[in-house]
């Protein structure tokens, strides 16, 4: 655990997320202080350079020295080289979003440590069409079909099973049927599918961090290190940082 | 660059299999020395695909696809590039660590490493600590190459170092690391004797360690 020094001026609270989170941040942000959320583009992740300059741009962007959150884990390495300029930054030491999903690194760890073979699925990926059904789709258009199905086998051949992990049981239930389309196509892989509740609790210490950093909330709290990264201004965060 | 490597180059970077197979035929019919296609064609094109991946212009299935066409070629060019009845460059034993089943850049070193004249024996996929220390106990390589997609699953190759010393098999080889949450200083920190950023990198490395 450490101290945090809260400045004597409060600055602005600026979340930049990944649209993953768009419902679940529409939903239960905080309406005790005001913080500002951007939506970056949808599966930046899978081109991580692009990640970097896109939340570098908006980072860069910031008209005043923030604290600015990042609904992002390492993803891919896409926040590697993320200079914090004059602000603060406060970001999930995950590896992905699927940590933040489920509510803790330790229930990610525990489902890897279940089967490494785990592919996740969450509502936000399944309606951004970034998915293997919806993959194969655009790779089938790109490629025709028999490369698109020797690139399909190549990169999910290794997968046992597909997770949906939802929030709550109605988010679950409204993304079920597709779901269950893409498990379908799945099981050519021998992939067996699955459901798991997540929780908001990861991103809702996230957003507790959020007043201790500004000095708005209370100055003897704790953020825990292992949760949290916390860039200070000047500084560039690492893909070493997120190492358990 | 000759025109017909600079088609073979084109071909493997678009990822054009017949392509690259019929560019190969065509340099080697026209008497271009085996080596020269595969460095100055096919591994600067692989070269390239990497520069692309990392800068963010290539996705990858882009990347398996030129992947998939440097090997089309490899089956061709081999032949003619053993010939000389040459030794392999060196043996080298390669896998994911337990934990890890992302096995593209593993496959993607293994064919460069393949392709550069080393022997290579591929362990597979979620290879454990106690997997790798009985390969190297029966067999064995000149190099073992390591690797890991997650930063869950990176410390995992610490472990196995770490069982290979206790095996007292840490002096049999040589080990290299690679994988996108690995670094140079976390390869030395594990004590590695080498990371690579990348595929086409990592041949380099494994030259260098064999002459080390």
């Amino acid at each position: 655990m450490r101290r945090v020094d809260s400045p004597k001026t409060m600055r602005p609270v600026v979340m930049l997320a990944c649209p993953v989170f768009r419902a679940w941040l529409q939903a239960n942000l905080p309406n005790d202080y005001a913080i500002s959320v951007t939506f970056l583009d949808e599966g930046l992740h899978a081109r991580p350079a692009h990640l970097r300059h896109a939340i570098q741009s908006a980072i860069d962007r910031l008209w005043e020295p923030s604290v600015v959150a990042l609904a992002y884990g390492l993803c891919g390495n896409g926040l590697h080289g993320v200079r914090a300029g004059e602000n603060t930054l406060v970001i999930p030491r995950s590896h992905d979003c699927i940590a933040l999903l489920l509510g803790s690194r330790a229930a990610y760890e525990k489902q890897m440590a279940q089967d490494p073979g785990s592919y996740f699925l969450s509502p936000g990926w399944i309606n951004s069409g970034k998915n293997p059904l919806d993959e194969w789709r655009t790779l089938e258009q790109r490629h025709g079909s028999e490369t698109a199905a020797w690139l399909m086998d190549t990169q999910y051949q290794h997968y046992r099973r597909l997770i949906l992990v939802g929030q709550d049981a109605r988010e679950l239930e409204a993304v079920r049927p597709k779901a269950l389309e893409i498990a379908e196509y799945c099981a050519r892989w021998g992939l067996r599918y699955e459901e798991r509740l997540g929780t908001g609790d990861y991103m809702r210490r996230l957003l507790a961090a959020l007043p201790v950093i500004t000095g708005a909330g209370d100055s003897d709290a704790n953020i825990a290190e292992s949760d949290f990264l916390i860039i200070p201004p000047g500084g560039t965060v690492h893909q070493s940082m997120f190492q358990s | 660059m000759d025109p017909k490597l600079a088609t073979i180059y084109e071909a493997v970077l678009e990822g054009d299999m017949p392509g690259t197979k019929a560019g190969i035929q065509a340099a080697l019919d026209a008497g271009v020395a085996p080596i020269t296609i595969l460095n100055d064609g096919m591994i600067a094109a692989m070269a390239e695909v990497g520069k692309r991946f990392e800068e963010g212009d290539y996705y990858v299935p882009e990347m398996l696809i030129s992947a998939r066409a440097m090997q089309a070629g490899l089956a061709i060019l081999k032949p003619h590039l053993q010939s000389g009845g040459d030794q392999p460059a060196g043996t080298v034993m390669i896998g994911t660590v337990k934990g890890d089943l992302h096995d593209i850049g593993k496959n993607l070193v293994a064919l460069m490493l393949e392709g550069a004249g080393f022997e290579v024996r591929d362990l597979g996929v979620d290879v454990s600590a106690d997997k790798i220390v009985e390969a190297i106990r029966t067999g064995g390589a000149d190099i073992l190459a390591l690797s890991a997609l997650l930063t869950t699953t990176m410390p995992y190759m610490k472990i196995t170092i770490e069982a290979i010393q206790q095996a007292g098999l840490r002096d049999k080889v040589k080990i290299m690391v690679g994988g996108a949450p690995v670094t140079a200083e976390y390869a030395s920190q594990i004590g590695a004797d080498g990371y690579s950023p990348d595929a086409s990198r990592a041949v380099r490395l494994a030259h260098t360690l064999m002459n080390a």
